[in-house]
């Protein structure tokens, strides 16, 4: 019997809806006991969750019932927003932020997905340098932040190696995976074609470890925004992770939380540029 | 067994090969090294295996499981190296993949990053010595040829399984090999999209004259396809028999009516009934 039929009799017995499986795909989820939302209604409950946290706090605030000095509330955290921007502070910190970001997380990436692909595509060069890389990813990263300042002082360059230390290696794990479980059947085929070493990995392997790249990649983003604190607080204190320290030490809870707010909202897009990219990368899941 | 009566099936040995082969397998042998031994003991998987085809031929071997078909299909396919024995295509001895040989899998394996056009395009892509419209035209013509035309900017998920197989031969007919080698490409095919997809391959096989090795293990599958059937038993595999198969192609579904067509399965069914070693025969039904 094939597989269609008796799947198609199963859905019957689970009564399940059948998928006919022409047009359809036959792997296609079905909806579950409870109607699925649709992404507008999504976003809209999610936006007024957060609104509505934001007005208890504020209102909870008002009220006295909140300890100003440790809660803060939504008013004064803007008043502070305001206050850094037209001093000129927030600006320069964002970029400052920015630049230690987008410089560590860039040399992560592209690392990265250069060491994961090679220990992916080389055996003996994974047997070789597994060792490490788990010895590495297993300490915490943290302990070696003396050791970085001894070797290259607190500079820019530190940072940018503490970074790097924590976000490269989410993406080289997840790479090398993804490239090392080729698909026996789709190798067989592209070597029947005579496909060379190069064309198997930009062919089969690439494409096929894409899932395994991109969460990779979203795993070394959120710890590469850890590292960027972690760097800022450690090493010479700049930026909004030097913002929050500073704040924090002279009880300027408003001020913190302004910028624990852009580290949020840098995660959110992130999260939300990245869940783009990949639904457009894997259109073929259907 | 066999060779008692005039019109019994011939025992192939490679003297009797004929010089006009375009597919020749010589004394075939193949053995894997036993999983886990640690004196090198092995498996023969095939031992003196001998077949040859005729330019246009198309030769369905059908065997029990177990029986070595398939390795000799990656053996002539060149994705498998060769223990003993030679085979040569059109007079070249293989030693590995080649343009020249296609193959299509039982599993369709198609990439499922890929659309139908470009998976059936995959094997031209790769080539590199075709521009992107000649590959797409020639694609485009293919699909059309299997059907799969209204098909073409599908993704694999998409559609079923028989179309699925129909991209898979499209996908190995659309590079032109001279030889096509065919691992039972219905075999996980439910009975009715396998018959209809029997009926095009024979209609295409006949249009297009290629020379074919069609693996199968559905006795009147291999009958329907075949210019001959060469029968194998197993372990180790080996040529039980071979027989012609004296209809016409292209043939028609009305031809397994015929009296004849239902003595030839029934002899074939004997002929592997009796490759079987009694200590096997009930796994095979």
């Amino acid at each position: 019997m094939s597989m269609q039929t008796s799947e198609i009799r199963e859905r019957h017995r689970a009564r399940l809806p059948v998928f006919r499986p022409t047009r359809w795909s036959r792997t296609r989820r079905v909806a579950g006991p409870r109607q699925e939302l649709s992404r507008p209604t999504r976003i809209a409950f999610g936006v007024s969750g957060v609104v509505l946290i934001l007005a208890l706090w504020q209102i909870a605030a008002s009220a006295g019932l909140l300890d100003p000095l440790v809660a803060s509330s939504p008013s004064k955290i803007f008043t502070a927003a305001r206050r850094l921007i037209s001093e000129d502070i927030l600006g320069p910190a964002i970029l400052s932020t920015a630049k230690l970001f987008g410089v560590g997380f860039g040399v992560s990436l592209v690392s990265g997905l250069a060491i994961g692909a090679a220990l992916g595509w080389y055996p003996r060069l994974a047997a070789v340098l597994d060792p490490w890389v788990s010895i590495l990813y297993a300490v915490p990263r943290i302990a070696l932040l003396p050791i970085i300042s001894v070797w290259v002082g607190i500079g820019f360059e530190a940072q940018v190696i503490v970074v790097w230390l924590v976000a490269v290696f989410p993406i080289v794990i997840n790479t090398q995976s993804g490239i090392s479980t080729v698909d026996r059947d789709h190798l067989q085929v592209a070597r029947g074609f005579l496909a060379t070493d190069w064309q198997v990995l930009r062919t089969v392997a690439i494409p096929g470890a894409t899932p395994a790249i991109v969460s990779g990649i979203r795993q070394g983003l959120m710890q590469g925004l850890i590292g960027v604190v972690l760097a800022e607080y450690f090493f010479g204190n700049t930026g909004i992770g030097g913002l929050i320290f500073s704040a924090g030490t002279t009880l300027e809870t408003a001020t913190a939380f302004v910028g624990a707010f852009i580290f949020a909202a840098a995660a959110l897009l992130f999260s939300v540029a990245l869940k783009a990219i990949e639904r457009r990368l894997e259109r073929w899941r259907g | 067994m066999a060779g008692m009566t005039a019109d019994s099936p011939r025992q192939v040995g490679a003297n009797e090969m004929a010089g006009d082969a375009f597919l020749r397998v010589a004394h075939l042998g193949k053995s894997y090294r036993r999983r886990g031994s640690s004196d090198g003991t092995e498996v023969a998987v095939l031992q003196d295996v001998s077949l040859e085809a005729k330019a246009g031929e198309f030769v369905t071997v059908i065997g029990p499981s177990g029986c070595g078909k398939s390795t000799l299909l990656t053996c002539i396919a060149g994705l498998t190296e060769v223990g003993d024995g030679t085979i040569e295509v059109d007079g070249a001895a293989v030693s590995g993949p080649g343009p020249d040989r296609a193959v299509v899998f039982q599993h369709a394996s198609l990439l499922p990053w890929r659309t139908i056009e470009r998976n059936v395009g995959y094997g031209l892509e790769l080539r590199r010595d075709l521009s992107r419209g000649e590959i797409r035209s020639r694609v485009a013509r293919m699909l059309e040829l299997v059907g799969l035309g209204e098909f073409a900017g599908h993704y694999p998920h998409e559609i079923s399984g028989g179309m699925k197989q129909r991209a898979n031969l499209a996908r190995a007919l659309v590079v032109e090999p001279k030889l096509v080698l065919m691992d039972e490409p219905f075999g996980a095919l439910d009975a009715i999209t396998k018959e209809t997809l029997q009926d095009e391959l024979a209609a295409l096989a006949g249009r297009m004259r290629r020379t074919t090795v069609f693996i199968t293990h559905d006795i009147e599958e291999a009958v329907f396809l075949g210019d001959k059937v060469v029968v194998m038993s197993p372990l180790p595999g080996r040529v039980a028999a071979e027989l012609p198969v004296p209809f016409p192609r292209p043939r028609r579904r009305e031809v397994t009516a015929e009296p004849e067509f239902a003595a030839l399965v029934q002899r074939l069914r004997g002929l592997i009934q009796t490759a079987i070693p009694a200590s096997q025969s009930g796994e095979e039904r």
